[in-house]
Formats: C-alpha cells, structure tokens, sequence
C-alpha cells in the first residue's frame, strides 16, 4: 500500500473531527461510528459563524442554519469538510454545492458508509489543495513571465544588448542576488521607470 | 409452505406443536456443503448443541426455542435468499448463521431491512458496525496482532504469506506485513490462491517456501485447499519443526481431517481451544461428548455455541424477540463459556475475547503456550498497530 494512500487513514486515531449537527438520535448515530473509528471527537450546535480552526475534518448539517450564518466553505479552510444532508430537492441541492463540500452523508445516516466518506472526502480535499497549490504557482510563474520579456526588452533598448544576453545578464545577477529571475526583472523595470520620471532615460521606444 | 429445503438437516425441532405455549423462532443459517461446510458445520453442531441445552432445561421463560434451519450451499445469493424466506415467511426475527464476510454482507440488507437480528460467530476483519448485528468473533486486535508478536519472538523474521484470495486473507496479511515490516522483520513471499485452489497450485507454493526458507509461513487458505496445502508439505518434506505454518483457523476439527500426526508444530492463534482447562470447557466437553462422541469440539462449534447461549440469557431478561430489546439486554448479560466469561462491548457489540496462541501436537491435542493476561477488548476499526500494545505480555498458560 502507498504511504500516500495509507496517509488518508492511518492518522485516524488522531484526526480531529467537528460535528456540527443538532444533538439528537441522527446526530448519535454520526458521533458513536465515529468512535468506533476512534477519532477525537467534538459535536457543537448551533452552527458556529466561523469555520473552527482546530478541526481537521468537520461534519456539517446543511440547512437553512447554514446559510444564515453566512457563506463559510471549502475555501476558508484547510479542514475536510463533509454534508451532512437532509434533503434531496434543487434548492437542497443548490445549498449543497455553495458548501464546496469534499463529500456528503445523507439521511438517514447509518453506520456503514461513514469511514469510506471520511476517507474518499480527504482525498478529495489534498487533491484540491494540491491544485490550489499549484494554480497559485502558475499564476506567479505568468506574472513573472511579463516581467522578465519587459525587463529584457528595458535592457535591449538601453544596453543593446541581445535578447539571449540580457536575459543572461538578468539571471547571472538573480543568481549573485540570491533572488528569483523575476525579481531581479521587477527591479530592472522600476529602475527604468524611475529613470524615465526623472528625465535621465532615453527617449523609451518600449510601450507600456 | 416449504419446499425443497423440507428434507435438509435439522436440528431437533422442538416438541412445540404438543406444547401449549408456542416456542421462540429462530433461525440457523450455515452451510453443510460447500468450500465452507467443514466449518459451517462445526458451527451448526455447536449451535444444536446449545438449543437442546436450553430446551432440557425447560426453555426460556415457559417456551421453548424453534429453530429452522437450511443449507445456502456455501453461496453468498443462497444465503440471502434463505434468509429472506426466514423472515418472510418463517416468522424468524432472530438468526445465527453466515461465517465468512461475504455471506455476512449478503444478508445484511435484508436483516436490517426487517429489522431482525443476526448472530454471527466467526473470525472476520472488522471494518463493519450494524446495530442489527452481534458479532461474537475475533477481530483482529484480538487475534492477529498476538500472533505476528509471537511468531517475530520466538520463530524468526523471515515470513512466507500465502492465502486464499479473498477479504480476509488480504486484510490478515496487511496486517501481518504492517507489524513484521515495522518490527524489523521481512516478508519473503506474498501469494494468493483462488479458494479452490488445485493440486498444482499448492505444490507450485510448497516449491516456492522449500527454496525461499523462510522462518515461518502464514497461511490463510481455507477448505480444502487449506487442508491439502498441509498435506503436501509433509509430502515435500518441510519439516514443521522448523518452518511452521501459522494460522487463525486451523483448528482441531480441521487437523483430524488432514491426519494429526501430519500437523505436529504448527501454530494456531484463537481465544477457543479444547484443551483449555477450564470448568465451562470441561461441561461443554462433557455435553459435546454426549451428542456427537468422538468428534473435537474446536472454536468453530464453541463460538457458536456460546452465542446461542448468550441469546438465551438476554431472551430471559427481554421474554421478546424484538432486535433493539435482546441487543440492549445482551449488553448486561455474561456467559460463563468453554473459554472463560464472555461478554458483548455495547460500544460495538462485538465480543470481549481472551486471545491464546497453540501448538498443535502429533496426537491432535493442542497446547497453549502463550495466553493474555487479561481479555482484550474487540477494536474492529483498529487501523494502525502501535509499538507500545505489541509485545506480548504474560508469560506460559
């Protein structure tokens, strides 16, 4: 077994989990399963106005309750967040998806399928934090894009110089630096620009 | 009203129809044919066994119990469709029977569809919690984990897995590579065999642990596949002496069929053994002794036994068969059994158990050379084994 797969649930024992679910015979069945898993278990109601921070799974009603305390979800927190559903119409449906849930149980709620929901609703959640990752890598690496084909043609301009050499100079001094390509390029576009507004520059033929 | 299954073995049905008071239905499902019939049938003997008991001694509460009884032939489909009928048109709230996962989970829809009450006494994995459910096995923290402590301690690191190729094997060996790996053992081999594994395949792995020797193999091959695997290593000449087989199902019943002087030193891990010394085994040997003779009782017939007997204490606390009533009551009641007291976990309703590890010897007895100190408690969604409970405590039984 994969230490990635056996990471969804070997640390069951020390998950943190929230209930978040009024007390009552639906909300037994959910707490005594989960501890028969053996997780640490918390169960509040009513519904708090913010995700708790000391959670690392939470299990949620949804329900008018939910929406009134506003609009807490998958992206305000790290925590696996799991529905806990009453209802199966549209505009249960429609509250469902505003909560970017990672998984759903539905009523009536029985011991069986509790495990494999909490398990598969992890995975859901690292795989979606994963490409939160990422997405916030790529659209710094594009950023940085524009800034360094704008600092080497600053530098083309000014120094003559060729692209592949100005480029080369961009990335010795980010090297000597200890900075990153793009910052040395942020730096060589606002030293321009700072030129420009005092007059010292050539007269830039670079737009924008 | 009942067909084909008019003529199939039964218990002794209880003289019910002379009686005035109409007797408690129950129904026993276990298979007398089939990869599982040697032992399903250890648990329906074990189950007769316990019913005549109660009714020779009046029954409970006036009323005697009224079994039916049929043979789903080892067939996950046969046991549903059985147990449909129970409750259907047999009028049975409360049965015992399934002894492997499969057959378990292919009735659990209509047991708890009905809101009936299932008795389930074999080993299984865990990983399962049904309010409809008793579950009297072990699982595996009172079973498996014993024994993968005891096979590192006293046979070696090296360890050869084979198994049929079904859920319990596959969750017995995570768990037994799990412990082994992280104890600084290693597992040579891990093969799986289809449950009716041939001839051919088992001498293929009898060749494969002759050239690997390990220190010991871990076989979770059942039926006859389990019983010819032990032939044939006699057959090529493994001395068990040195590699033994371990294993958490072959038991007395079993090892008589392959011929006891052939399974001299191999190991079993089970909280039942029949040569426990112990005043309920010596009743329960006595009262097995009168009904079937000569023929070993082992933990298949004694843990369906004690579950009928654990039925019947909560039916005289509840005198009803409703399923939330007997399992509410069952949760304060104790079973003073062959293997000592028995009692249910009302946080999962499985059973508290007394894991014990045996050495089987040439004339077919077993000796228990190693036994917990204390009952342990069942944990079926134990998922990770920690350093701190591994290493065995206690010392010789």
């Amino acid at each position: 077994m994969t230490a990635w797969a056996r990471g969804l649930f070997e640390d069951l024992r020390t998950l943190r989990v929230l209930v978040i679910h009024p007390p009552g015979e639906d909300r037994n069945v959910l707490e005594e399963q989960l501890r028969r898993l053996g997780c640490p278990l918390r169960a509040i109601w009513p519904f708090p106005s913010q995700v708790p921070g000391d959670a690392d799974a939470v299990f949620f009603h949804v329900g008018p309750e939910a929406r009134s305390t506003g609009h807490w979800s998958a992206a305000d927190t790290s925590a696996t967040l799991i529905a806990l559903s009453d209802y199966e119409n549209p505009t249960a449906l429609k509250m469902l998806l505003d909560t970017q849930a990672h998984g759903v149980i539905t009523k009536p709620y029985r011991s069986t399928g509790i495990l494999s929901t909490l398990v598969l609703a992890r995975a859901a959640a690292r795989y979606q934090q994963r490409l939160q990752n990422k997405v916030v890598k790529l659209e710094e690496a594009i950023k940085a894009r524009r800034q360094i084909e704008r600092a080497v043609r600053v530098l083309v301009e000014a120094h003559r110089l060729t692209e592949n050499e100005a480029y080369e100079q961009i990335r010795t001094r980010a090297t000597e630096l200890r900075a990153t390509v793009g910052e040395i390029s942020a730096m060589v576009i606002d030293a321009h620009e700072a030129m420009e507004k005092l007059g010292l520059s050539k007269p830039a033929k670079i737009a924008r | 009203m009942r067909d084909e299954d008019t003529m199939e073995s039964k218990p002794r049905r209880s003289n019910n129809e002379t009686s005035a008071e109409p007797g408690w239905r129950i129904g026993v499902l276990y298979s007398r044919t089939g990869v599982t019939a040697a032992t399903e049938s250890e648990h329906f003997f074990g189950t007769v066994l316990a019913i005549e008991e109660i009714n020779a001694a009046g029954g409970i509460d006036g009323r005697l119990l009224d079994p039916v009884a049929y043979d789903p032939k080892s067939d996950p489909d046969e046991y549903r469709r059985l147990a449909t009928r129970m409750v259907q048109e047999d009028d049975v709230t409360v049965l015992f029977g399934c002894s492997t996962s499969s057959s378990r989970k292919a009735v659990l829809p209509v047991i708890e569809r009905h809101n009936a009450l299932l008795w389930y006494c074999s080993i299984y994995e865990g990983f399962e919690y049904s309010p409809n459910v008793i579950y009297t096995g072990a699982v595996p923290n009172q079973n498996s984990m014993q024994l993968a402590a005891y096979l590192l301690r006293n046979h070696g690191r090296r360890l050869f897995l084979v198994g049929a190729d079904y859920i319990y094997p596959r969750e017995s060996n995570r768990i037994m590579r799990d412990m082994v790996e992280q104890h600084g053992g290693e597992i040579v081999e891990e093969v799986y065999l289809p449950s009716d594994a041939d001839v051919d395949d088992l001498v293929g792995v009898v060749r494969q642990i002759k050239a690997l020797e390990p220190d010991v193999v871990f076989s979770t091959l059942i039926g006859r596949g389990a019983r010819a695997f032990y032939r044939l290593y006699r057959e090529h000449d493994i001395d068990p002496e040195r590699i033994p087989i371990a294993s958490l199902t072959m038991t007395e019943g079993e090892t008589r069929m392959i011929g006891a002087q052939l399974c001299g030193s191999h190991i079993v891990s089970a909280s039942y053994l029949n040569t426990l010394d112990l005043a309920g085994n010596r009743r329960f040997l006595e009262s097995w002794r009168g009904r079937f003779g000569d023929q070993p009782a082992s933990m298949w017939s004694e843990m369906a036994y004690n579950q009928v007997h654990l039925f019947a204490l909560a039916l005289a606390r509840t005198k009803s068969l409703d399923a939330a009533k007997l399992v509410d009551a069952v949760h304060g009641v104790e079973f003073d059994s062959p293997e000592g007291l028995l009692r249910i976990d009302p946080e999962n309703n499985h059973a508290i158990l007394t894991p014990r590890i045996a050495v089987c010897q040439p004339d077919g007895s077993f000796d228990i050379v190693w036994e917990s100190p204390k009952p342990v408690k069942p944990d079926p969604y134990l998922i990770s084994y920690g350093f701190s409970e591994f290493w065995l405590d206690g010392g010789r039984a």
